[in-house]
């Protein structure tokens, strides 16, 4: 057999004609398919918001598990409480922190306020606090990242202070003279210039990794006096041993 | 603007328009895979609004559309081949009423077309019946064109083998 004779063969085997019914079928699919759901910008920007709300979560739960596993675990939780002087004198607690002392930063844990809106805002900050140490070595120079490691910073409530050297701070606390103790926790005083009209102080436990267990922070009045605007000072110490 | 892209962002008359200029052959093409007319339909229905859906992978830059739609078709024969165990050594159930409207001829090739393997029948239906050249068989069925006519060489000569008594007859025909 050659080829056009196989191709004759071939060519006896025919198809049956299309069913009239595939194309109406067809187009009746084409009408019931799902629609492509667009979303609009409201709900894209809602679909954002909760994006970054759970990546807020995720980055934030890492310091929650730093207190429920053990090897994550800090060597000390200190309690405080951060109450605000009106200009009248009247006290306000402002917010209940739990932190500990990392190489002279401050490191909160949770917090706690009675006016919700300060909690979340705490909250994003804390998220957002982490977000940008991920982000700095993208940010800055290595020799700029150095010194900003080796900046001290201390949290009173919604304010977050740099105290200059962190080094500096540290051997100030640990050479000088305990002159109070606190929860019974020896400190030394350290005060700092915040700015022209304002002075912290810091009573710094050395066995605490010179952790603050009080903090108060003054501003001279006009007439010259000092006004106390601002105290933090520890509740509770829980030694994770 | 491209038929795909316009029949799926939604519009009816670029997606009929695809349909009536691809779906005889590709109808042809699943009836002589499967040997059903019902599962032929069905293929060619699939595919066609397998392109609609937002996980098509469709890329007019890199493929024609008929060559994509040919692909789909062959996928789905084969697919439905295995799933129903019917395959080289079986032919495709027929209908009495089937048969006795086909001739012995028609059917003896149909026999030894679908009694062929899978890989060479597919290259003779599309090269001899849907009159494709080898150079588009080959992506249809991903493989390159030495192999597609390599195969096809031996899906002819084998069937010159399987339909050699129907030659004589088809001189006296003639």
């Amino acid at each position: 057999m050659n080829d056009i004779e196989l191709d004759q063969l071939l060519n006896t085997w025919g198809t049956p004609s299309v069913p009239a019914s595939m194309r109406a079928s067809v187009r009746a699919c084409f009408h019931a398919r799902p629609e492509r759901k667009k979303l609009r910008w409201p709900r894209r920007f809602l679909f954002a918001a909760v994006v970054l709300g759970l990546v807020a979560v995720t980055l934030a739960l890492p310091q929650t598990l730093s207190l429920i596993s053990p090897r994550a675990k800090p060597p000390y939780v200190v309690d405080s409480e951060v109450v605000r002087y009106a200009k009248d004198g009247t006290p306000s607690l402002e917010v209940s922190i739990g932190s500990y002392n990392n190489n002279g930063s401050e490191i909160v844990l949770y917090n706690n306020s009675p006016s919700l809106l300060t909690t979340m805002w705490l909250d994003v900050e804390a998220a957002g606090s982490i977000v940008s140490r991920l982000t700095l070595p993208f940010v800055f120079r290595p020799d700029q990242l150095e010194k900003l490691r080796a900046t001290a910073f201390v949290r009173t409530g919604l304010e977050n202070y740099a105290l200059g050297s962190a080094d500096a701070l540290l051997s100030t606390c640990v050479g000088g003279r305990a002159n109070e103790t606190i929860l019974d926790h020896p400190t030394v005083a350290v005060h700092s210039k915040l700015d022209e009209r304002r002075r912290m102080t810091l009573w710094m436990a050395p066995d605490l990794g010179c952790f603050a267990l009080r903090i108060t922070i003054v501003e001279r009045q006009p007439d010259g006096t000092l006004r106390l605007i601002l105290r933090k000072q520890a509740t509770k110490v829980t030694l994770n041993r | 603007m491209d038929l795909v892209k316009a029949a799926q962002k939604g519009y009816e008359d670029a997606f009929v328009q695809l349909f009536d200029e691809h779906h005889l052959p590709l109808f042809r093409f699943a009836y002589r895979m499967t040997g059903s007319v019902a599962d032929a339909e069905d293929i060619v229905q699939e595919c066609f609004l397998a392109l609609l859906r937002p996980e098509c992978t469709y890329d007019p830059k890199r493929t024609p559309v008929r060559t994509y739609l040919f692909g789909m078709v062959r996928n789905q024969s084969l697919k439905r081949l295995r799933k129903s165990g019917f395959g080289v050594d079986q032919t495709p159930p027929r209908s009495p009423e089937t048969e006795f409207l086909r001739g012995e001829m028609e059917n003896a090739v149909a026999r030894a077309v679908m009694e062929l393997p899978d890989t060479q029948r597919e290259v003779l239906i599309l090269a001899h019946y849907e009159q494709m050249p080898l150079a588009e068989i080959a992506p249809v069925l991903g493989l390159e064109l030495g192999a597609a006519k390599s195969r096809l060489q031996r899906a002819r000569a084998s069937l010159k083998g399987t339909l050699a008594a129907y030659a004589p007859s088809l001189e006296r025909k003639q």
